[in-house]
């Protein structure tokens, strides 16, 4: 349709030119019509491009990101209660090395301890805006994880047991101490992503969620990213355990991205996650 | 949830979809948000 009116209007075009000097008049008034047509299509045309990229605000795409959140249904196996969403995402990160992606994370908990990840995030695709989610079972039984009543994911148990932490010593008796020793751990974490070439991750300063649970024996704990901007691509649960004779420091890495990534603990290598297509 | 485009036992990164334009999301994030 528009090509036929842009062919119509450019042949009469052609004939104003031609017969410019006959109707000098007629032939200035049409050239202007033309010019505003030729200002309108271009103003229309930025329009569109807006509708398709420029016009989603941040605090537009986040609610959206905790609407699609809120449509995740999770069983536990061998277990009554789901674990609960928590509706303030624990991080809203943008990632400019990666075609300015930006995302929300939340976590899903069960007696205070993180059993869930969803990451929801943006993906430039030639079709305008889209989405990708990206779960991480962070609990030692099966589950089963169902989006707004269709697709349906079975991860099985996650490996929690991690590496114990010894050079800090036992964990202090306040959570003001213990904050800092986990930093202490985190400040000797090095992580890589394997990308071409590879990029070293940085620590997000504060951690993404703090945590207890006694019933898990777990007497302080905190979910902490290695990340490429604020986009997290390494979570580490630093865990304060305790057992009938001690308690101790664990580290629990998981992966965030599904690039081939590296977790080195005072230089030595210690979790490795290859490439996943 | 979209197909998985990766996983792992307990890891999935899934295939995108598309999001809808600015005008359609904000009444969609009004009315689901708001129940």
């Amino acid at each position: 349709m528009l090509g036929r009116v842009f062919k119509v209007n450019f042949r009469i075009f052609w004939s104003v030119i031609i017969n410019i000097n006959r109707t000098s008049k007629v032939a200035i008034r049409y050239i202007r019509l033309q010019f505003a047509m030729l200002a309108l299509l271009v103003v229309c045309g930025s329009l569109g491009y807006a509708q398709s990229d420029a016009d989603y605000s941040p605090q537009l795409l986040q609610k959206f990101f905790l609407h699609e959140a809120k449509l995740f249904e999770i069983i536990v196996e061998g277990r009554e209660t789901a674990p609960l969403l928590r509706s303030e995402p624990i991080l809203n990160w943008q990632n400019a090395e990666r075609q300015g992606q930006l995302g929300s994370v939340f976590v899903c908990t069960n007696e205070g301890r993180p059993e869930l990840i969803i990451s929801i995030f943006t993906y430039s695709g030639k079709n305008g805006m889209r989405h990708r989610h990206e779960l991480i079972s962070m609990v030692d039984r099966p589950m089963k994880v169902i989006h707004d009543g269709e697709r349906v994911w079975k991860p099985s148990a996650a490996e929690l047991k991690g590496r114990e932490i010894l050079d800090v010593g036992e964990p202090e008796t306040t959570a003001v101490r213990r904050m800092s020793q986990m930093r202490a751990i985190m400040r000797q974490m090095q992580g890589k992503v394997f990308t071409e070439p590879p990029s070293t991750l940085n620590l997000l300063p504060q951690p993404l969620f703090r945590y207890t649970s006694a019933s898990n024996g777990i007497v302080d704990g905190a979910i902490f990213a290695m990340a490429l901007g604020t986009d997290p691509d390494i979570l580490v649960l630093v865990e304060a355990r305790s057992d009938q004779n001690n308690t101790r420091w664990f580290v629990v890495p998981f992966r965030s991205h599904l690039i081939g990534l590296e977790l080195k603990y005072r230089g030595e290598s210690i979790w490795k996650a290859d490439f996943k297509t | 949830m979209q197909m998985p485009y990766a996983s792992e036992p307990f890891f999935v990164y899934t295939d995108s979809a598309k999001i809808p334009l600015p005008e359609e999301l904000e009444k969609l994030v009004e009315v689901k948000l708001d129940k």
